[in-house]
């Protein structure tokens, strides 16, 4: 493991948003990051192998819905169902962590991952992760976008 | 000819991904199934006929590993063939999911024409 996982992290995830929801992420400036929705959600996902953690991602729920429909190949106005949001981020990040770990570490090792956890959150929980010093800032279609990685633990 | 195919993911939105893909990779559908775990695909195995499975690998209640091992010890449901669909690149875990009985691999994510190939591929040797 040479490269620093935090940037393995954002180039995977930018490859993922491409190849699944066919979506551009951009870096931001910081101010970028600031949105006046009050709906989020926030999806974690944690991995164990030879290095374990955990991964998180958050975006406005509007952002969410064009995600869903570049994923299904649909138009964002016929996106109706809050669970299909929740799912898509949940899988987004699913997809993400797969390919994070064979890129940090190599196509040998076997990495357990767990399920996606997805939930709502409100602003404030948005700007608290925003602000964390681990997260890295994206813009999506215009509209931010936040992701994080914590290592737990690097076996060896 | 066009099968009969069972989609297994715990994700809705998956389930429609496979589906599109498939259409989009003019794979020929006769009916398509869709289970949200193991558990519930087995059930449908057991009433159905089934050409083709799409597997994750990991759902609650039942994954996709213990689905397969199931399936190994039936009799009847031995020779379907798995294809699994999962975001994992460890040469070391597909190894390992093609001993317990799965036929082939899909890493997410993937594109119609890999898909197309690899039904192709699959369906070919299961009527060797």
């Amino acid at each position: 493991m040479s490269e620093d996982p935090k940037h393995v992290m954002a180039d995977t995830l930018t490859e993922v948003l491409e190849g699944m929801a066919f979506i551009f992420a951009e870096s931001p400036e910081e101010e970028e990051l600031a949105t006046n929705e009050t709906e989020f959600i926030h999806a974690t996902i944690e991995f164990r192998g030879p290095v374990s953690g955990m991964l998180g991602l958050a975006v406005p729920s509007s952002l969410c819905t064009e995600l869903t429909a570049g994923v299904l190949g649909e138009d964002p106005g016929e996106m109706t169902s809050p669970a299909n949001l929740c799912d898509t981020l949940g899988e987004l990040l699913n997809v993400t962590c797969g390919n994070f770990t064979t890129a940090l570490c190599g196509d040998q090792p076997v990495f357990d991952q767990s399920i996606p956890r997805v939930a709502k959150i409100d602003q404030s929980a948005w700007n608290k992760l925003r602000d964390h010093p681990e997260t890295v800032g994206f813009l999506v279609d215009g509209a931010p976008l936040l992701a994080y990685l914590t290592i737990h633990k690097q076996r060896g | 000819m066009a099968y009969n195919v069972l989609v297994v993911d715990d994700s809705r939105v998956i389930r429609a991904v496979i589906k599109k893909t498939l259409g989009l990779a003019e794979v020929p559908i006769n009916e398509l199934y869709e289970a949200q775990n193991g558990k519930e695909a087995l059930s449908i195995l057991r009433e159905k006929h089934v050409d083709l499975v799409f597997s994750d690998i990991h759902m609650p209640e039942m994954s996709g590993v213990e689905m397969i091992e199931q399936m190994a010890a039936d009799g009847v449901l031995k020779d379907i063939p798995v294809i699994v669909v999962s975001s994992e690149g460890s040469q070391t875990r597909m190894g390992e999911l093609m001993e317990i009985g799965a036929r082939a691999y899909v890493r997410k994510p993937f594109t119609p024409e890999l898909i197309r190939d690899v039904v192709k591929n699959t369906m070919e040797k299961a009527n060797e």
